[in-house]
């Protein structure tokens, strides 16, 4: 075994103990229950007077889109709480020093502790996102390629959300890092819902929209073919985008932990 | 070839001076105690020896090489004052970490675990977790970890805290065979007769420069302790 994969599995199990890695898990599987009464939904509408109903091959597969992408901005949340102390606790209980003692190289350790992280978060989002794309399958007989497309995503943007918050970690304290993180995302994520609607972005709105890591863009735009109609504002490049970004957050991140100062 | 060398190195944090430029040269093989009270630069000169800060100016190597090289930490053994070790890990895969982060390979590792657990007095707690642990035994697998793999250089930062007189003197023992063997030591401490029996040479460092250093046959006179000279080297 590698040092790279020996500390990675050490940090994976670092986080597997827990306590909000196992609040995750809990609040994981409740989702993930919602998400399988979710896919087998019908709707039943009033249109002026008259009762319409839609039958769930044709919602099943508007709802299983819109249900990735709460399962995306789930996952990136559960990433910021285990990204936002992974790091920094590592480097306060001396666990850290104890490792860099060793020939160990520094960008060897930050990126095996965000590969750890990494690993952790998204199994949880990669395991819910499988359900519901198994389900949208199933029950709608959608392709199945369009949602691992949705999973490529989903797992690049929860890289990159790891590496923000460990990046923040670094010279925030932890609600501080919780609270930008969040705010960050969940600002980001509203524009490019915006925009995914067809909402006219301009200003700092627009880059995001055109420029940003595509957290939530990215997965829908990969199911967008499970839709009847075209998206209203389809992304421009949301994988390409989703991977500078990873790229982008990590070299960031490295290079941050490269100039650190380690406690004793 | 010197272990640790600080060439005029200096550490500031804003107007603070945590240490004044520094120069000293650790030759290899030779057992030197790093001296001084409270807040006197020892863990700042040790943090810029180990890579875990920059110096503001002047220049330190390790091995030969700039602390930033993962390489001049190859055979090194540390042993920290503030000893972090994962509650929940069972001792010897602890261990078995630490002996992949040095390179062994897998029945080379067995064989080092093993011995240095039974060296440090740990075997029979190989399987228990950490957590379990009274804090002398945990001092005592710090002991096993630096000692893992028989190192080359090992800094020793209070290594007796927490230990038991029992342990005090099972630590001397380790020290004195790790010297014996060839290895260089620094030895961090405010165990002023331990540095005396362990050590060849000190380091007393006060208000973030040296007040004192050089072969303890020099350093100390006739009728003298090494505490008469710390005192004596620091008294405000």
């Amino acid at each position: 075994m590698s040092v790279f994969t020996a500390l990675t599995l050490e940090t994976l199990r670092d986080g597997l103990r827990r306590r909000g890695l196992i609040a995750a898990l809990v609040a994981s599987a409740l989702a993930a229950f919602a998400v399988q009464r979710c896919g087998s939904c019908d709707a039943a509408v009033t249109l002026q007077g008259r009762s319409v109903t839609l039958q769930g091959g044709e919602l099943g597969a508007l709802v299983a889109v819109t249900g990735l992408a709460w399962i995306a901005a789930w996952t990136y949340a559960v990433s910021t709480l285990l990204a936002s102390d992974g790091l920094a606790t590592a480097l306060e209980d001396g666990s850290a020093a104890s490792v860099l003692a060793r020939p160990v190289a520094r960008d060897t350790f930050v990126l095996t502790r965000l590969a750890g992280i990494w690993l952790g978060s998204f199994a949880l989002g990669a395991a819910l996102a499988a359900l519901a794309v198994g389900l949208a399958v199933a029950r709608q007989h959608v392709p199945l390629a369009p949602g691992l497309g949705a999973l490529v995503a989903l797992g690049l943007g929860t890289w990159s959300v790891v590496a923000a918050a460990m990046l923040a970690s670094l010279s925030l304290p932890r609600p501080a890092t919780l609270l930008l993180v969040i705010v960050a995302g969940a600002a980001v994520s509203g524009i490019e819902v915006a925009a995914l609607l067809g909402a006219r972005t301009d200003g700092f709105a627009g880059l995001v929209a055109q420029w940003g890591p595509a957290w939530i863009a990215a997965p829908v735009d990969a199911l967008a073919p499970w839709l009847a109609s075209p998206l209203p504002g389809p992304p421009p490049w949301p994988l390409v985008r989703a991977l500078a970004w990873a790229a982008l957050v990590t070299a960031a991140l490295v290079a941050r932990f490269r100039r650190l100062e380690i406690p004793l | 070839m010197q272990a640790i060398e600080w060439q005029g190195a200096s550490k500031r944090y804003g107007e603070r001076v945590a240490l004044e430029p520094l120069a000293l040269a650790i030759p290899t093989g030779t057992c030197w105690g790093l001296l001084g009270p409270n807040g006197a630069g020892k863990t700042t000169a040790l943090r810029l020896a180990l890579g875990f800060a920059r110096p503001t100016s002047g220049r330190v190597a390790l091995q030969g090489l700039p602390p930033s090289d993962a390489r001049s930490r190859v055979g090194l053994g540390f042993l920290p004052e503030r000893l972090a070790l994962p509650a929940h890990a069972a001792v010897e895969d602890w261990l078995g970490l630490h002996a992949r982060l040095i390179g062994l390979e897998r029945a080379e590792a067995a064989g080092a675990i093993r011995a240095a657990l039974e060296r440090t007095g740990v075997a029979d707690r190989a399987h228990e977790p950490i957590g379990g642990l009274s804090k002398g035994l945990r001092q005592r697998v710090g002991f096993a970890i630096a000692l893992l793999g028989a190192p080359s250089l090992l800094v020793l930062d209070e290594p007796t805290s927490g230990l038991d007189p029992l342990g005090v003197r099972d630590a001397r023992g380790w020290i004195e065979a790790e010297r014996a063997r060839g290895a260089t030591i620094i030895l961090c401490s405010h165990q002023l007769s331990e540095v005396e029996r362990s050590c060849d040479h000190a380091a007393i460092l006060d208000r973030g420069r040296i007040a004192a250093e050089g072969p303890l046959s020099t350093l100390i006179g006739p009728g003298e302790s090494l505490e008469d000279v710390f005192v004596r080297r620091v008294a405000r």
